[in-house]
């Protein structure tokens, strides 16, 4: 509670009772057996001190103790109390100042006996009976109180800026402020001062009221800290949002619904690594994409200077070769699964097909493409491939230590991976690729095979809030390192279906760059 | 049976009443209005925010402060996590909480335990069901604050509490995969389920003074360490160590006010606050698509600086106050290097600079009642080019206009 607050609920107990008017009674009696004491060349008697309670005399610019009481104050004098301290000093005019705690005032005499109490900061209480014609007055920094009538109670306090607060408990004020401007304050009432004046009068409340009103403000204050409590946590799930999005793991579709997403690499042995790109959407359960490569020698710990020669090595063999590869795409039921053995590096620029050179090759480290024309490129060329959709073989290829494409023998008759004798002879296949839509990054691949069977991968760039990417943020490229560039800078959503699948489809959003890498873009 | 258990429930409330004195405090702002995030508008909606504390006084010492408060966000606003895709987004929080307040009347020192239960929905989209968001989260926060009376209403204040946060809906893909398709191979070892849980402690400095006669200066400091038990650290080479993520978030603000009068009706409060939060976590990155490792990912500082000039008009109890606003905000990841377009890592630090501006009105209709207008633009750069997935620069405007209720 504040000192302020204390003098208020000490004139809560006066207000009204049986107690309370014992206790006016008292006040009375303290007021003339210390106006009888007065001594007339002494302006005050410090009669009461709580707490921390300094006297600093006239012309000294030292605070002491208060000492024994009473003590005697001279005009001019000087006193202040402490936190929650309080004191009560009887005057000259036979009137009583009682102060709070955190409060600086100074007594000096005036004229005809009366006194004048100035209130540098802090609350004071001044009450006065029988004044006559004396002159018995509180002065603030901002405006000045004298009583008017012969009895007189009110109570002061200075704030910040010296606003000062003015509450009349009886008899009548008269205050006048710095500017020129004066009221008259009656018993009841209450008026503020400061730099640009005075305010016009309210009426006080009532005690109990002002109480409450403390108590509600006082909890208003806790109910704010309380909060406070609650920001910084905020701050730390508003980060951990923040992060899931700026990680990818949250994106919007073409469609525009929400996708969850996350993408990362699985050792499973000193020369392999498994890349999973898994989504989640509401109802819709998992679906993924990985890629399995299997290498010829054991990998580094930091795989970046190894997804750095995926797409191919410019002047030399890289490091590793990739032996083999399977990259599955699934919905949990249905997948369609591209699996490869046999790998070995050819120099794909050196060889006798020159459909198979390459002029441009992709940098995972830079996104860039840089011009190898005429360099010598070594790729990775496989002997054995197979692509199943929900475990048939639709499509595949064997060799031995190919050099080109050209040299595959395509798989009719047996499973080109594991050799199994197939139930019945391989279709033929037609493979389509499309934009079927002009204004939009829409590409459809399509493989119709003979036997009536279909395989339907559609790929769409998505930008940042769904939807899918103009043709003309791309340049109008279809195709080429322009094309793939384009991507880049976007999430790929790739749905697949096939005639196996039964009218269900898979949906993967993830980023395009790993097929970029392996070759798994048309 | 029923009434004999009831009135036994009631017992001990009964027994104090006479003692006990409670105020209801609360209020309740309700606004509507729009927010446009780069040319996408939002639906018109509203924001309400209401809370409701019935404050007891149990005697001289004591006092109990259980508090309510429930939000609704329909319409983003600028503290917001802004880079995402969904104008669309709501938000709805129900909190309760105690506060007990002990201090003797004679002490400069106050003591509060604290209790709060909160729990935050977030529907990200028009199609979502509340309860079913992926962010939605509950926190359980128990702490106590320690209260050093300066001079009233200056204080100083510290205080520690422990919380634990867990998001129902949050549960990580990859850990998914290994339940549902184990045996496959899709999931590193070490995997972890509810990773975005974390519980943890909290400290708090804070206090307010004087500056001279016409200065108030006011500190904040927060430090949040979060012990994230489910979410393994990633290692150079994209797997999980057994080691677990540990965050230190810090947030420390400082903020100088000065009133000034020119008369009775024209008064002006300046006010500028400064302000850094900065976290550190042994947590690291990893771009799978290209082996790339990024240690210190989450590692960041953010200075912003806040100053604004307040007009009040009017009676001080009723006035009309308009409020103007420019906000700085420079976050700066220092150990993740910023993408271009496509992706690619450049060299420096990833850093992103805000500007905002905001006008706020409130205009006081009847007691306790109040117009209120606020709008608010926010402009947003950044050297990260790679925005497929979070939007680094962007423009943005919420505007909003309510009542303000209070009691």
């Amino acid at each position: 509670m504040s000192d302020a607050g204390r003098l208020c609920n000490k004139n809560v107990v006066d207000g009204g009772g049986g107690p309370v008017k014992l206790m006016k009674m008292r006040r009375v009696i303290l007021i003339v057996l210390l106006a009888a004491s007065a001594i007339s060349a002494d302006a005050a008697v410090l009669r009461e001190a709580e707490g921390l309670v300094q006297v600093r005399p006239e012309g000294s610019d030292r605070w002491q103790p208060a000492g024994k009481l009473p003590r005697t104050l001279a005009s001019g004098d000087s006193l202040r109390t402490g936190f929650r301290a309080r004191a009560a000093v009887a005057l000259a005019a036979g009137g009583l100042l009682e102060t709070g705690g955190n409060t600086q005032v100074s007594i000096d005499e005036a004229p005809r006996g009366g006194v004048v109490v100035t209130l540098l900061f802090g609350t004071a209480r001044l009450s006065v009976r029988a004044l006559g014609a004396r002159l018995f007055e509180l002065r603030a920094p901002t405006a000045t109180a004298q009583a008017r009538s012969a009895s007189a109670a009110w109570r002061t306090t200075v704030g910040g800026g010296g606003s000062a607060v003015f509450e009349a408990e009886e008899g009548l004020l008269g205050l006048e402020d710095s500017r020129g401007g004066a009221l008259r304050l009656g018993a009841g009432e209450r008026a503020e001062a400061d730099l640009a004046g005075l305010h016009e009068p309210t009426i006080v409340p009532a005690p109990e009221r002002a109480r409450r009103d403390d108590f509600a403000e006082r909890m208003r204050r806790e109910l704010t800290l309380d909060s406070e409590i609650d920001a910084a946590q905020r701050l730390v799930a508003d980060e951990a949002r923040r992060e899931e999005y700026e990680l990818g793991h949250v994106l919007t579709d073409a469609s525009g619904g929400l996708v969850r997403a996350e993408q990362y690499v699985v050792r499973l042995s000193p020369t392999s690594f498994e890349f999973v790109a898994l989504n989640g959407s509401r109802g819709g359960g998992l679906s993924w994409y990985s890629w399995t490569g299997v290498f010829d020698l054991p990998l580094p710990r930091n795989l970046a200077p190894v997804f750095a020669v995926l797409p191919g090595s410019a002047g030399a063999p890289a490091p590793w070769t990739l032996t083999g590869y399977t990259s599955v795409i699934s919905n949990g039921i249905d997948s369609l699964v591209a699996s490869a053995s046999g790998g070995h590096q050819v120099n794909v620029n050196g060889s006798a097909d020159p459909t198979e050179a390459v002029s441009v090759l992709y940098d995972p480290a830079t996104d860039g493409f840089a011009n190898v024309a005429g360099q010598a490129v070594y790729q990775v060329l496989f002997d054995r491939y197979g692509l199943y959709s929900d475990g048939a073989l639709k499509y595949g290829w064997t060799g031995t230590n190919l050099q080109s494409y050209a040299d595959r023998i395509p798989a009719t008759t047996n499973d080109p991976l594991t050799g199994a004798a197939l139930s019945s002879p391989l279709p033929g296949v037609t493979t389509n690729t499309t934009f079927p839509d002009a204004g939009s990054v829409t590409q459809t691949v399509l493989s119709s095979y003979s036997d009536g069977t279909s395989i339907s991968v559609t790929n769409s760039a998505v930008p940042f809030g769904g939807g899918v990417a103009t043709r003309a943020s791309f340049g109008g490229a279809t195709s080429g390192s322009a094309w793939q560039s384009g991507l880049l800078q976007s999430t790929l959503q790739q749905s697949a279906t096939a005639t196996e699948f039964g009218g269900r489809s898979i949906r993967v959003l993830l980023s395009p760059r790993i097929l970029v890498e392996t070759g798994g873009l048309p | 049976v029923r009434r004999l258990l009831l009135a036994a429930l009631l017992l001990p409330w009964a027994a104090p009443a006479r003692a006990l004195e409670w105020v209801p405090i609360g209020g309740i702002t309700a606004l509507g209005g729009l927010h446009t995030f780069d040319g996408q508008s939002g639906n018109f909606s509203g924001n309400v925010d209401a809370a409701w504390a019935p404050a007891a006084r149990l005697d001289d010492r004591w006092a109990l402060l259980p508090s309510a408060r429930a939000v609704y966000q329909g319409t983003r606003q600028l503290n917001d996590v802004l880079g995402t895709a969904t104008v669309a987004q709501q938000s709805a929080e129900a909190r309760v909480g105690v506060r007990a307040v002990y201090g003797d009347p004679a002490s400069r020192w106050r003591f509060k335990p604290t209790f709060a239960y909160d729990v935050e929905l977030l529907k990200e989209t028009a199609s979502e069901n509340w309860g079913q968001g992926l962010f939605d989260q509950r926190r359980l926060t128990v702490g106590g604050e320690v209260e050093l009376l300066t001079d009233e209403p200056h204080s100083i204040r510290a205080g520690a509490g422990w919380f634990t946060v867990d998001y129902p809906n949050y549960t990580s893909l990859e850990s998914q995969a290994a339940l549902q398709f184990q045996g496959q191979s899709l999931a590193r070892e070490l995997v972890g389920d509810k990773v975005l849980d974390r519980q943890g402690w909290q400290f708090s400095l804070s206090g307010d003074a004087a500056l001279g006669r016409r200065l108030v200066v006011e500190g904040k400091a927060a430090v949040v360490w979060s012990d994230f038990p489910r979410q393994p650290v990633v290692d150079e080479g994209g797997q999980f160590e057994t080691q677990e993520r540990q965050d230190v978030m810090t947030d420390v603000a400082l903020s100088i006010r000065m009133p000034h009068e020119w008369n009775a009706d024209l008064r002006a409060l300046g006010a500028v606050e400064f302000g850094l939060t900065a976290n550190t976590s042994n947590q690291n990155g990893y771009d799978a698509t290209r082996g790339q490792f990024l240690p210190g990912f989450y590692d960041y500082a953010q200075w912003r600086a806040v100053p604004s000039a307040t007009v009040i008009i009017g009676p001080v109890r009723r006035p009309v106050t308009a409020t103007l606003r420019v906000g700085w905000k420079l976050r700066q990841y220092d150990r993740r290097p910023p993408q271009d377009a496509t992706g690619a890592y450049g060299s420096g630090s990833l850093s992103s600079t805000e500007w905002s501006t905001g006008l706020s009105l409130s205009y006081p209709m009847a007691k306790r009642l109040s117009l209120i207008f606020d709008l608010e633009r926010a402009s947003a750069s950044s050297n990260q080019q790679f925005q497929a997935f979070y939007q680094y620069s962007y423009e943005t405007t919420t505007a909003l206009a309510g009542v303000r209720w209070d009691w």
